[in-house]
């Protein structure tokens, strides 16, 4: 019941934002040749609000930068990777926010996601920000097993097309 | 065996990191999604003073990440038209006619004839990704339509014989070395065709042997020490160890089963080991090269050394200019 009300109260007093991710940064696991590194590349490049990417193939990382004023839908880097055969270690994007105070379960809307802060102490961004991904799909399960508990959706969308992501900061 | 020690102890000793792409046997791993790939690929042996080659076109495509499908259509020297002559023989035992095989002629000249198609998917369905490092496994289905005049109980469903198969792959990945097990089963079908006697065609069937499959792939890359480039060109080292135990043949002529004093259709096993290099040229374009050598007994359906070389490059859909 709790859960219900503060849901309500999150979907009817989300904040809508109107800044834009900027660039993201990929681990990729799972891979250790430049031919897969490559399939990885050409398997982002696919995706339409990509604008360019620099892999590092000694660390297996990708830095994303997205074309300005299309939408961003941070999951289809996700699919991307794994199109490709691989999977995401981590997955780090930077937004820019103008003076916005967050804090545990704060949930803001942005295109036509939402995303929900999981956090430990509150925060006022302010900026450029780098936002973790937290999901199956964005971290190894070692690494996602301890925010396991602390993921109790609250203001995910009943429309099936809108994202939802957990983020950190 | 000296040279197999060797590779395991560079590979122990300088795992700095590794290939899975082995050149004759599939990793667990898939093609990337949408993508396309082209393989030509040449397997040659000298049998006598005949060279024996068969030349493959593969197609090759990523049909979901987990699911990889393959077509290969392949040529070759190795059979004739039909079975050789006289490769069923009798001897008389009183008023009794005892029918044989007996062991026939090798080093014979054939043309090269399209030998048929060859269908192969393989779906992953385990993958445990780390930091340059992985395991998975995948399951792959085979099956040949190629009904060559082959002449000996091993069935090889690419250039041999008709059937299907099976089997399982297991992988594992540590920055420069990998490793990977394959396993399966071949159900071949049936070779109905003719072997003249005296100049007159008589109908032969032939089962071949069901066979169990078992090879062990290692790898190792060697060059580059350091990624900077997808122009800098890979050099990857490779071991394949290559088993299959298989059933005896039957031969029927004009459907009465006769019996066989040849071992070349007679059970048996055998594990070849295939030394091999492999060069990656721009991240995409690959030739593999090897040469099988014969480890435990051998086979009967190739000579040694048996070289094989391909060249394969992924068609990627979208091409983009790329930074590196």
């Amino acid at each position: 019941m709790k859960n219900t009300i503060l849901h309500l109260l999150f979907v009817f007093c989300l904040n809508t934002v109107s800044a834009q991710f900027q660039s993201a940064e990929l681990g990729i696991s799972g891979l250790t040749c430049s031919a897969c590194s490559k399939s990885v590349e050409m398997s982002l490049r696919k995706v339409s609000f990509v604008e360019n990417i620099t892999m590092n193939l000694e660390r297996t990382e990708a830095k994303v930068i997205f074309k300005t004023g299309n939408p961003v839908e941070i999951e289809k880097l996700a699919r991307a990777v794994m199109d490709a055969g691989f999977s995401l270690s981590y997955l780090n994007a930077d937004f820019i926010f103008e003076n916005l105070s967050v804090s545990n379960d704060f949930c803001f809307a942005y295109e036509k996601s939402t995303y929900q802060f999981l956090l430990s102490e509150n925060k006022t961004l302010s900026g450029k920000t780098t936002l973790q991904f937290i999901g199956d799909k964005y971290l190894s399960k070692k690494d996602l097993g301890p925010w396991k508990g602390k993921m109790t959706t609250l203001c995910k969308s009943k429309d099936k097309k809108a994202g939802f992501y957990f983020i950190t900061l | 065996m000296r040279f197999l020690i060797s590779i395991l102890f560079l590979t122990g000793c300088l795992s700095l990191g590794a290939q899975e792409l082995f050149p004759l046997n599939e990793p667990a791993s898939n093609m990337p999604k949408g993508v396309l790939g082209i393989r030509v690929l040449s397997h040659s042996y000298k049998e006598y003073n005949v060279w024996r080659n068969m030349t493959g076109i593969r197609l090759m495509y990523g049909v979901l990440p987990r699911l990889t499908v393959m077509a290969t259509a392949t040529a070759s020297n190795h059979h004739g038209n039909s079975l050789p002559d006289n490769l069923i023989s009798h001897t008389h035992l009183g008023s009794q006619t005892l029918y044989y095989v007996p062991t026939f002629a090798r080093g014979v000249e054939y043309p090269y004839l399209f030998n048929g198609i060859h269908l192969y998917a393989k779906f992953r369905f385990v993958s445990i990704d780390g930091i340059k490092t992985h395991f998975r496994v995948a399951a792959f289905a085979e099956g040949s339509n190629v009904s060559a005049a082959h002449d000996e109980a091993e069935p090889n469903l690419m250039d041999d014989t008709k059937g299907y198969g099976g089997g399982l792959i297991v992988t594992y990945l540590k920055k420069r070395f990998a490793a990977s097990v394959t396993s399966g089963l071949i159900i071949p079908g049936s070779y109905i065709g003719t072997s003249s006697s005296m100049g007159q065609p008589l109908p032969v069937t032939i089962d071949y042997g069901k066979a169990f499959t078992y090879n062990l792939s290692l790898g190792y890359l060697l060059l580059p020490k350091h990624y900077s480039s997808y122009q800098q060109t890979n050099l990857n080292l490779y071991v394949e160890l290559n088993g299959k135990s298989y059933e005896s043949a039957k031969v029927y002529q004009s459907g009465n089963e006769v019996a066989i004093e040849t071992d070349f259709l007679k059970g048996g096993n055998y594990m070849d080991i295939h030394p091999g290099l492999q060069f990656i040229f721009s991240s995409n374009t690959r030739l593999d090269l090897s040469v099988g050598f014969p480890l435990i007994k051998y086979s009967y359906t190739h000579f040694y050394p048996y070289y094989y070389v391909a060249l394969q490059r992924y068609l990627y859909a979208k091409k983009k200019s790329l930074n590196n």
